[in-house]
């Protein structure tokens, strides 16, 4: 009875079926997250499904993607770095060196602004930016469009996923999308807290007094990391309205962030609230890498942030002082920040290199 | 549709189990949801409309640049960076004291950033002589799931950067700004929070919602810091996270009322 039923239930949905261009069916495809998530933000007109995942997994990990075919997105986009890196700055093609940290791949299809400067606004738009960049990959789109489809490996791939018998950047781009946004990170040891009541079993009492840290305010003990990094589940901000900010790292700055994006003052200094994360796996830190460590990086917020910079975050200007954390304390924030690190998304075989068995 | 149901009913009758009826049943609900045809109508239709809403932010009667420096009367000088709201409970009444809460919507407003307006749906045309609504939510919504609503919803964290996460609830007002003090540029942020601080506003005027469809609301960003009584941000405190004892934030709320303005309608 429950099989029928489930079966007709299933008639009321629409058919999940996709057609390929040679008239086969492709599979979709399901992203799994947990309950703490948003409803999935899906790509527009570019289906999810196994065959086109597939195809953009190929590409990341591909140096067809590069001009001279020495670097592919997976060059600076490690998975057992949480797709970050541990250079400070990108190594493009020809061994040159970019300006900028690796950003971190996962969770992006809630995100609304990409790149430390938030520069773009969608993530289709974006993969094809690092290809074209002359200091990472160097390749003209219309040319990477005609090595694919020489390719007797990608030409039938694209030809099945997008039923158009040309390459263009469009598919490139749609592809590359599609592989990237079923990368999740969802199962954390703070996820696994959810529901839980015995939380001593799951995380450290030194982790524990690092949550309350992280989630109070200055006045009342805290160390008010919350303001910005407390966007659940992301642990950043990606809001439209708020996800790029001034964290007081300089007084003068050698890169504006996004202030050269929108040309006005007031933002200069702002670069995109990363999500912790995973932030174990990420060093070094901040949008140029001058931090080696999540020590550094505490340090900095404790005792060193600039308070006369320039922009600054209202929620740090407002108390205008130093936190001054003790070691413990210090201790205690990278020990909570340890428990979001999700080893089962480091080693998520769907998100490994196809090209290795 | 007619022969899977012939074919249920065979079956049902063959076997004549209660496990088969609580089967059909369970098929009957199943296959009526797909049915594509509306139910018949049993009561009266209301005719409704959408009404909208437009807030637009003031300093001592003066549109609010956000580039300009002000003085309050407690003689800080700020300047205003976010002024953001979430709104709840949107309630008309009739000259009978008869209530029409407009139900399960809700709007977020950020008026540094140009979101001014939203619109509710389905509100009963009719004449009314008041109408209220919340800055903030009750308790149930505040402390439920934020996960639920789909990101363009008014109470999606990644739209509104108003909710504070582990189960710290939303923020229902944000007042932030800078503030000057000897020379040297600091900041202010009010951030309006917890079930004791969720406010009504009541606006009493009569409307004929058989014409209106826009009401008009002047947010007086000054009377945040003079109203009752003078908040000095340099001597009252200039920053409030809504703590369960917080002298800062109860001070701030004794301004709360005369905040938000009914200008007018069209």
């Amino acid at each position: 009875m429950v099989l029928i039923s489930a079966i007709i239930f299933k008639s009321c949905t629409k058919d999940p079926s996709i057609t390929g261009s040679d008239g086969s069916e492709l599979t979709p495809y399901n992203i799994e997250t947990n309950a703490n998530f948003p409803p999935l933000k899906l790509p527009n007109n570019n289906p999810l499904t196994e065959e086109g995942v597939l195809l953009g997994r190929m590409l990341f990990y591909d140096p067809i993607l590069s001009r001279d075919s020495t670097i592919s997105c997976n060059s600076c986009h490690i998975q057992s770095k949480a797709f970050a890196e541990s250079r400070a700055k990108s190594k493009g093609i020809r061994g040159q060196i970019g300006t900028k940290n690796s950003m971190p791949l996962y969770n992006l299809m809630w995100q609304n602004k990409y790149f430390w400067n938030g520069r773009v606004n969608s993530l289709r738009e974006q993969v094809l930016f690092p290809i074209q960049a002359h200091d990472e990959m160097d390749l003209n789109l219309f040319d990477l469009a005609i090595k694919l489809e020489a390719s007797p490996r990608y030409a039938p791939m694209f030809k099945k996923v997008f039923k158009k018998e040309s390459i263009t950047p469009i598919e490139i781009s749609k592809a590359l999308e599609q592989f990237l946004v079923t990368i999740v990170s969802f199962n954390s040891k703070f996820d696994q807290l959810t529901g839980r009541t015995d939380t001593f079993n799951v995380i450290s009492q030194s982790a524990l007094r690092g949550l309350n840290l992280f989630m109070k305010p200055v006045e009342d003990g805290g160390a008010d990391c919350f303001h910005c990094h407390s966007n659940m589940p992301f642990m950043g901000n990606n809001s439209s309205s708020g996800s790029m900010s001034n964290n007081g790292l300089d007084v003068e700055f050698k890169d504006k962030g996004f202030g050269n994006v929108t040309g006005r003052p007031t933002d200069d200094g702002k670069f995109k609230i990363p999500s912790l994360r995973n932030v174990e796996l990420t060093a070094p830190y901040m949008h140029d890498g001058r931090f080696a460590t999540l020590e550094e990086v505490i340090d900095f917020y404790s005792d060193n942030v600039k308070l006369s910079s320039p922009n600054l975050d209202i929620n740090i200007l407002a108390h205008n002082a130093q936190l001054n954390l003790s070691e413990q304390e210090k201790i205690d924030l990278i020990e909570f920040l340890k428990t979001l690190t999700d080893t089962e998304f480091i080693n998520n075989p769907k998100y490994k290199n196809p090209f290795i068995n | 549709m007619n022969s899977i149901l012939q074919s249920i009913n065979t079956f049902s009758l063959r076997k004549n189990t209660i496990l088969n009826f609580s089967f059909l049943l369970v098929l009957i609900t199943l296959i009526s949801s797909c049915d594509e045809t509306p139910p018949t109508p049993t009561t009266p239709i209301t005719e409704t409309i959408d009404l909208n809403f437009k807030f637009n932010a003031f300093f001592e009667g003066s549109a609010l640049d956000w580039q300009k420096e002000y003085v309050t009367k407690s003689n800080d000088s700020i300047r205003f960076d976010k002024i953001k709201y979430i709104l709840s409970n949107f309630t008309l009444k009739d000259a009978n004291g008869n209530a029409t809460e407009i139900k399960n919507q809700y709007a977020y407003l950020s008026l540094s950033d140009n979101r001014t307006e939203f619109k509710l749906t389905g509100v009963p045309k009719g004449n009314y002589t008041s109408f209220q609504f919340n800055v903030g939510l009750d308790s149930v919504i505040n402390f439920g799931n934020p996960a639920q609503y789909a990101l363009d919803h008014p109470l999606a964290p990644s739209l509104t950067d108003m909710h504070w996460g582990w189960a710290g609830g939303y923020i229902f007002n944000i007042i932030e700004g800078y503030l000057k003090n000897n020379g040297t540029t600091g900041g202010f942020t009010f951030h309006v929070a917890t079930l004791k601080n969720r406010r009504t506003h009541q606006f009493v005027t009569n409307l004929d919602l058989n014409k209106t469809s826009k009401l008009y609301f002047k947010v007086n960003a000054d009377k945040y810091f003079s109203n009752a009584v003078n908040h000095s941000l340099k001597n009252d405190g200039s920053m409030s996270h809504s703590g369960n004892i917080d002298p800062i934030t109860d001070n701030f709320m004794l301004n709360y009322n005369g905040t938000i303005q009914f200008e007018k309608y069209e």
